[in-house]
């Protein structure tokens, strides 16, 4: 049993506030009625006028060759060789994306998927179904009436994914080939004002803790015990650990080595088999664990790609009877994934990294691709040089473009929403971080508006723990944040 | 054609071995072959190809290093003036790109009759009258792609008589002047040495009468007033009538004397020509000349006259507003739209691309749209398209049959009288034929004709039935076999609401009729149809029409002919007698059943029949009867041979059979185009002698089918019996000598066995379990036979089966190699898999197990494979499209009552509007009903998901599944083991979807139940009291399952997404081919279901 040696102050969180509830999907509302159009149409609906404003402001007295350029409304009312911009929402058409017609048609899709997903390491997981061919990869723009290549070296230097909405100047020079020269984002949505009140509270983001039964909690208990201040008990860190207020898990606390459920059991083989994250032993210590935080700081954890909750985004949050103890704390709480949280006035946007992960497979070569000649094997030291790159760019993408998951639904897992993009931003957070990242990287990003003011965002990724041991703290007042890195 | 899709289907017909990794379509270009969904381009477009695609490096790490750290969102346009420049370069490259498209040919340069040698590839050829007379017309097209019309005249008709005892040539002017006064059209007599080519005559010719008559009108009644006798000239003509010799149709009568062969080359020399003058020109041809056809030149296929003209090909689709409920008729519903793509042969990127449409149709990239406020309007619009695109191949998807005469039928139905004048006569009204068509190797089939002279027509549909056995001919099944893509399809009782919405919606539906139109220049690209039927045209002779619209015999007769006239040779018009008399047919050894693991090596003669037919000299002009024997005092064996089938025919030393000339020249022109295809370099010239190599193959098999087509010109049973004969005496003989040879008496290791053999190779069991040895004995087997068989019969060793399950006569399967180190392909022959009442199940279980057994080797594997789907399909775990059955709904009095005829029946009663009509194909599924009969327990698949009806597993597993597994199995494991597999421990668990209609569920409850025990629980709850403790475990187990449907979910809809080409517009397709439809709906239901199921754990503790 640990004492509580620190007396840690508290930060000011309210119980309910304008976007607590934006991911959440109660139970017995949804149809699937709908195919993924809808969610299209209302991004589109979201966002064309706020990148209008800023497409106006940018381009309209501009010139192409000596030609004035216009706005065209329609993709399909684009004019061969009239300078011109328009928005559309961005396709990217490319060879590796998973394609289950084909896998269907060659009888392969199921076909062994438990058994080799369970085998790959999570690097391997992420190498294997990266999407990209740079050679054969084509960008696309479309709206409702129709879809045009995007061409020009400009797509050399910027990151699109699909689902991102953005104008586009430039000119048709062939048919359905635009050539674009300039590109804006929407206008980002406003940012609540932060009361100044200097409070000195911090929040320790968390994320990848895969507890599971084989793996050793060592370094997890040399994190509790720091927090706890049973490490150090210097009065600058003593002072330090009382300013943290709350501890975000965001996302990946389980890892699911072998499940009862892959376990062929010989009575009853012929059952349907679906890979399960299902693991009631890593579970209990997760509750244990979270348990033993709660004695003396909020919790709040968030569902991710390897815990025991739904796949498709948004995640929501984990069956309170995982916490049999935990559950019973006040201070514990169980968000959805993405999840809007205010503490001291700061709102923060944050989601377990799924959507981080799954663009980053549109810039990763497929492991098919040949890399310059240097192997298309999975161990080609290039490919292993790339995976490690940093993310900060696509966090700030998704931050220019106003979604935090422009690639849902195309290759990532959603719900069919019909009269909403929950994933569109109307507000700009004032942290927006992303959980199980490679590494830690953080850093102030500004977003331009049409007249007003720019608009900056701290910006987190939130380094896997297991991997990396480390963690980010973040200073509500300054919104600076720095690593702490456990070394067992 | 959209509305028509499901009308493309033929008949239930066997598919060849499976494809399904193994697909081998020769001379691959790469088409098609990369992704299963069409890649989307710009604005849906119709083309991948049409467009240069923006081009890319190759990854760049550096590259990607800056895009990921660089500033590039600082929004600043830094590189604008750079780009600006390079913008301006490319608009001057773009800038004829994107000028209107242009349709007419070049315009014609040098034209000078006293100078301009005329060289055109002749396309297409038909008989006429000019002044009166037979004249022949040949289309064609020049080098530089003018359009040419050649009319030939001077050429008469004629067809021989044996001249009577008696008639002197100083009878020759009376009996002309007879015949002039008594029959028209006769313009003269002559006396010439022939000899017909029935039977050995000592070589001896005799004098024939020739008569020559005037062209198509007279000759019939003359050739028959000889025949019946009613020649009654100084009573020297038997009354019985007198045979008479050469019966062929004055076009290829004319085209057999000049030797001009279809698709072949033709000149008009300078100064022997004379162009029409323009007040009388007929056609809309470029050139139009007349020639005598003494001064027409007809070049030899080679060299530079192997090329193609640059032949412009049209492929077409119309789209018309149906009604609901009923097959589009041309006499009420309107043609809305017509897309079309015109490509040069050879080029693979079509230079017009267009739809002409019946109201506003917003742009479509890359193609021009023409709209009109009327339907008459349009169709007259499209025919003037026509007339000034002017092409000499007119491709499509069923358009002969549909297309084609709706548009006609319209036309005249809308009283547009202008329209159907779009062939090259200018005068020539197209209109509609019925043919009846029926063929041994093809079946009988209806047809509809019209007549469009100067354009070749084909259709791709006649040509892939012909060509392919397919499980399915739609267009959608078709492209996702050869082009390896789906389509989109859009059911037609939507044409009409999209025609109907706004400018929007009618491109949407143009932009499939594109699609539609485009699909077929590609298949006929990637199949080489062109290429191919121009070799088999040139080969054969006769003009390329004659292909889609004749069967096998003509191309015989034609090559016949071409032979007999240079040896003075007639041949008799016999009556066909229509007695179906059979012969006995090829032979099969008994096969020694049994799964082989040790490599089976395999003999094949190579052309059996056509070096049967050679080596031993059979031939009409060979054949021998009692008589002749004994009149000319022939020797057996020295002068002779007796052939097993008791038939006699003379040795070549007497007489060369004219047969086995053709035959040898065949073969021999096929090895020198197989030796110049491997030293040729040019792709193009490839694919032709490919295409030759291939049609003189085809045209050496087919002679010998020739002869023993019992409904034919010329059939000969003592050739066909004995070229059987001889084929099953070898077999046995071969089978013999192997046995003896090696054999342990023989000092081998082991007792060499013939475990099979059929018509013309046998399966020998050497014995050696390696593949080296067993490929040299092979070797060794095949020399050593060859040696006791007559010059050419050959024996070949080709490959070695291994390892090898013979399950029954026809019926096998195997690994086949041809080195020692690697296996080329699974091979299996009447695996019944592929039958179309088979479900999909059926095909995809037995080719993985037959992989299971023969490439991985794992029987064990395989069968718990089987216990696996088994297991799955009792517990309801197979998608549902693996269950589908599909037969087409084609006429309404079948005798017994069909699953999908009272399917159809039902669905029209439920609703009219989306019920199945006459022509479409039924897709249905077996269900579990009340009722036993199993026409009672079809079901439309969309319903049974819709209402969860249950599937009757059991129909599947007995019906479907047993006897092909069964059959591969009981060689392997054995009677017991086999029933096992299907009768197991793994068939015991049972899940049946609930009904949500019919029968008592009108008046059950649902209750509530424990979702581990079933015991009846409160609402709201998920578990009773009991099972509780595993609760955590049981919602582990319920969310993999919504999980794995989630994704199932989201991954079908975004396929579907891809493949329509727009993520803004609601998913229409309907194309029930494809694998993924009734998934995606099926998921649909599954995943709102088990969200349901979910819910009720939310509220649940543990």
């Amino acid at each position: 049993m640990t004492s509580d040696r620190i007396l840690r102050h508290e930060s000011a969180v309210p119980d309910q506030f304008n976007r607590s509830d934006a991911y959440r999907l109660p139970p017995g509302t949804r149809t699937y009625a709908n195919q993924f159009n809808k969610i299209y149409s209302q991004r589109v609906k979201k966002l064309k006028s706020r990148c209008l404003k800023r497409a106006n402001a940018k381009w309209k007295r501009e010139t192409i060759n000596n030609t004035s350029v216009v706005y065209v409304n329609k993709i399909l009312d684009i004019k061969n060789m009239t300078p011109c911009y328009t928005i559309g929402t961005v396709f990217m058409d490319m060879k590796y994306k998973p394609n289950i017609l084909e896998e269907v048609s060659h009888n392969m899709y199921g076909a062994n998927d438990v058994q080799e997903s369970a085998e790959l390491s999570k690097l391997d997981q992420l190498r294997a179904s990266a999407y990209s061919d740079p050679q054969n990869d084509q960008v696309m723009l479309e709206d409702e009436s129709g879809r045009m290549i995007l061409d020009g070296e400009i797509l050399d230097k910027i990151l699109l994914v699909t689902g991102a909405v953005i104008g586009v100047l430039g000119m048709e020079v062939e048919a359905g080939i635009f050539v674009v020269v300039d590109v804006v984002y929407p206008e980002p949505g406003p940012q609540v004002p932060r009361p100044m009140r200097p409070e000195g509270n911090k929040v320790l983001l968390l994320s990848g803790l895969h507890i599971n039964n084989q793996s050793s909690l060592g370094p997890l208990e040399v994190l509790k015990e720091y927090l706890m201040g049973e490490l150090d008990s210097s009065p600058e860190t003593v002072e330090f650990l009382r300013s943290i207020t709350q501890v975000i898990v965001a996302g990946n606390s389980i890892r699911c080595v072998e499940s009862a459920d892959q376990v062929v059991l010989e009575k009853d083989k012929y059952r349907e088999l679906n890979k399960s994250n299902y693991d009631a032993d890593a579970i209990k210590q997760l509750d244990a664990y979270i348990c033993e935080l709660l004695h003396s700081v909020p919790v709040t954890i968030m569902p991710g790609d390897s815990d025991p909750c739904e796949v498709s985004l948004p995640k929501q949050p984990l069956h309170p009877s995982f916490f049999a103890k935990a559950g019973s704390y006040a201070n514990f709480a169980r968000s959805t994934n993405p999840t809007w949280l205010e503490i001291d006035g700061v709102r923060m946007l944050g989601t377990s990294g799924e959507n981080i992960n799954d663009m980053f497979k549109y810039f990763i070569p497929n492991i098919q691709v040949d890399l310059n000649g240097e192997g298309s094997g999975m161990d080609s030291p290039v490919r292993n040089e790339i995976v490690n790159e940093s993310r900060l760019k696509l966090l700030e993408a998704t931050m220019h473009w106003q979604n935090v998951v422009p690639t849902a639904p195309d290759t990532l897992t959603c719900y069919p929403y019909d009269v909403d993009d929950p994933f569109t931003l109307d507000e700009t957070p004032h942290v927006y971080f992303v959980g199980n990242q490679p590494k830690f990287e953080t850093a102030e990003m500004t977003l331009h508006c049409a007249r007003d003011a720019p608009i900056h965002v701290r910006i987190v990724a939130v380094p896997d723990f297991c991997e990396t041991g480390q963690m980010a703290v973040l200073d509500l007042d300054s919104l600076q944040c720095e690593a702490i890195k456990i070394a067992v | 054609m959209s509305a028509t899709t499901s009308k493309h289907a033929g008949d239930a017909r066997l598919e060849g071995p499976n494809k399904r990794q193994h697909l081998d379509i020769s001379l691959d270009d790469g088409v098609g072959t990369a992704t299963a969904h069409s890649l989307p381009t710009a604005n849906q477009s119709i083309t991948p190809h049409g467009y240069h695609l923006p081009v890319h490096g190759k990854f760049d790490r550096q590259k990607l290093h800056n895009k990921l750290t660089g500033g590039q969102f600082e929004n600043e346009a830094s590189t604008f003036e750079k780009e600006l420049v390079s913008m301006s370069k490319k608009e001057s490259e773009a800038s004829f790109q994107s000028d209107r498209q242009r349709w007419d040919r070049p315009a014609v340069v040098g034209y000078d009759p006293a100078t301009y040698d005329v060289d055109f590839q002749q396309l297409d050829a038909e008989e006429t009258l000019i002044n009166d007379e037979a004249a022949v017309r040949f289309f064609g097209v020049t080098e530089e792609g003018y359009s040419v019309l050649c009319n030939v005249v001077g050429f008469r008709h004629y067809f021989y008589v044996p001249v009577p005892k008696g008639l002197t040539q100083d009878d020759l002017d009376d009996f002309h002047k007879y015949l002039r006064t008594n029959y028209q059209g006769v313009q003269g007599l002559e006396i010439a040495l022939k000899e017909s080519i029935w039977g050995y005559n000592n070589n001896t010719k005799l004098p024939f009468l020739k008569v020559v008559v005037d062209g198509i009108k007279h000759i019939g009644k003359v050739r028959s007033a000889f025949e019946r006798g009613e020649i009654e000239y100084k009573g020297l003509f038997p009354p019985t009538g007198s045979m008479t010799f050469d019966n062929i149709q004055f076009l290829l009568r004319m085209m057999v004397d000049c030797r001009i062969t279809g698709m072949g080359w033709l000149r008009a020399p300078a100064g022997t020509y004379t162009p029409v003058p323009p007040e009388e020109v007929v056609s809309t041809c470029q050139l139009e000349f007349t020639i005598h056809y003494k001064d027409l030149v007809s070049h030899a296929s080679e060299g530079k006259y192997l090329n193609m003209a640059p032949l412009r090909i049209l492929s077409f689709d119309i789209e018309c507003a149906g009604r609901k409920g009923i097959f589009p008729e041309a006499e009420h519903d309107p043609v809305i739209q017509i897309a079309n793509v015109v490509a040069k042969a050879g080029d693979p990127v079509p230079f017009v691309r267009n739809v002409f449409t019946v109201k506003s149709c917003a742009p479509i990239v890359g193609s021009e749209t023409f709209s009109y406020e009327s339907e008459e309007e349009m169709l007259l619009k499209w025919k003037e398209f026509i007339v000034k695109v002017d092409p000499d191949v007119i491709i499509g998807y069923n358009i002969a049959n549909f297309d084609f005469p709706y548009l006609i039928n319209r036309a005249r139905a809308l009283g547009v009288h202008d329209f159907p004048y779009f062939a090259r006569l200018k005068n020539s009204k197209q209109e509609i034929k019925e043919t009846f068509f029926s063929s041994r190797a093809y079946g009988s089939r209806e047809n509809k004709v019209v007549n469009i002279e100067g354009r070749m027509q084909l259709d791709l549909l006649q040509f892939i039935q012909r060509e392919y056995k397919l499980r399915s001919y739609t267009l959608n099944a078709v492209s996702a076999h050869f082009l390896n893509e789906q389509k989109e399809d859009v059911q037609h009782s939507i044409i009409t609401d999209l025609q109907n919405g706004n400018q929007e919606t009618r491109r949407r539906l143009a932009v499939y009729c594109l699609k539609d139109a485009y699909l077929p220049l590609r298949l006929a690209e990637k199949l080489m149809c062109l290429v191919n039927y121009t070799e088999m045209a040139r080969v054969t002779g006769v003009p390329f029409s004659f292909l889609l619209s004749r069967g096998q015999q003509i191309k015989v007769i034609s090559q016949l002919f071409r032979k007999c006239l240079d040896l003075d040779i007639v041949i008799p018009n016999i009556k066909s007698e229509g007695v179906n008399e059979e012969y006995e047919g090829a032979t099969v050894i008994e096969p020694v059943r049994g799964y082989y693991d040790v490599p089976i090596a395999t003999l094949d003669f190579a052309s059996l029949y056509p070096s049967i037919m050679m080596a031993h000299n059979l031939c009409y002009t060979t054949l021998l009867n009692k008589q002749t024997v004994e009149r000319l005092g022939l020797k057996q064996d020295e002068d002779y041979i007796v052939t097993p089938n008791g038939d006699m025919f003379v040795h070549p030393h007497l007489r060369k059979g004219i047969l086995p000339t053709i035959l040898q020249e065949l073969l021999a022109a096929r090895k020198k185009a197989k030796q110049d295809l491997k030293k040729e370099t040019d792709p193009f010239k490839k694919q032709v002698l490919n295409g030759r190599q291939l049609a003189l193959k085809i045209s050496a098999n087919s002679v010998y089918g020739f002869t023993g087509a019992t409904i034919g010109k010329l059939p000969c049973l003592a050739i066909s019996s004995s070229v059987t004969a001889f084929g099953r005496v070898m077999i046995e003989q071969t089978k013999a000598e192997v046995q003896r040879h090696y054999s342990i008496e023989n000092g081998y290791e082991y007792d060499a066995q013939v475990i099979y053999g059929d018509t013309d190779s046998v399966m020998v069991k050497f014995g050696h379990s390696d593949m080296e040895t067993c490929m040299r004995l092979g070797e060794e087997a095949a020399a050593y036979v060859s040696t006791k068989f007559k010059h050419p019969i050959k024996l070949e060793f080709e490959k070695v089966y291994f390892p090898y399950l013979l399950i029954n006569k026809k019926r096998y399967a195997g690994l086949f190699w041809t080195n020692p180190h690697k296996f080329d392909k699974m091979d299996t022959k009447g695996i019944e898999t592929v039958r179309r009442d088979n479900c999909r199940l059926v095909q995809n279980v037995i080719t993985r197990v037959l992989e299971l057994i023969l490439e991985e080797r794992d029987v064990e594997a395989a069968e718990q494979f089987v216990k696996k789907t088994i297991a799955d399909l009792l517990q309801n775990r197979v998608d549902l499209s693996q269950l589908v059955i599909s037969k087409a709904l084609s006429r309404q009095d079948y005798a017994a009552k069909q699953p999908h005829v009272e399917l159809a029946e039902r669905m029209r009663k439920r609703d009219a509007g989306s019920a199945p009509t006459l022509g479409d194909r039924v897709a249905y599924v077996i269900i579990k009903t009340a009722g036993d009969k199993n026409y009672e327990k079809s079901e439309d698949p969309l319903y049974v998901l819709e209402n969860s009806l249950p599937i009757d597993t059991k129909y599947y597993l007995e019906n479907q599944l047993a006897n092909p597994l069964t059959r591969i199995f009981e060689p392997i494991l054995g009677e017991r083991r086999t029933k096992e597999l299907l009768h197991g421990s793994h068939t015991r668990t049972v899940a049946v979807s609930a009904a949500k209609t019919g029968g008592l569920m009108k008046f059950a409850r649902k209750s509530n139940t424990c979702k581990n025990c079933k015991s009846p629980i409160p609402e709201g709850k998920a578990l009773c009291r009991n099972c509780q403790g595993m609760a955590g475990e049981l919602y582990g187990r319920e969310l993999a399952k919504m999980n794995n449907l989630e994704t199932k979910f989201s991954r079908l809809w975004t396929e579907c997404q891809r493949c329509q080409g727009s993520l803004h517009q609601e998913v229409l397709c309907s194309n029930k081919d494809c694998p993924i439809f009734y998934m995606r709906k099926k998921c649909q239901k599954d995943v709102l279901n088990q969200a349901e199921e979910l819910k009720k754990w939310d509220a649940a503790a543990w």
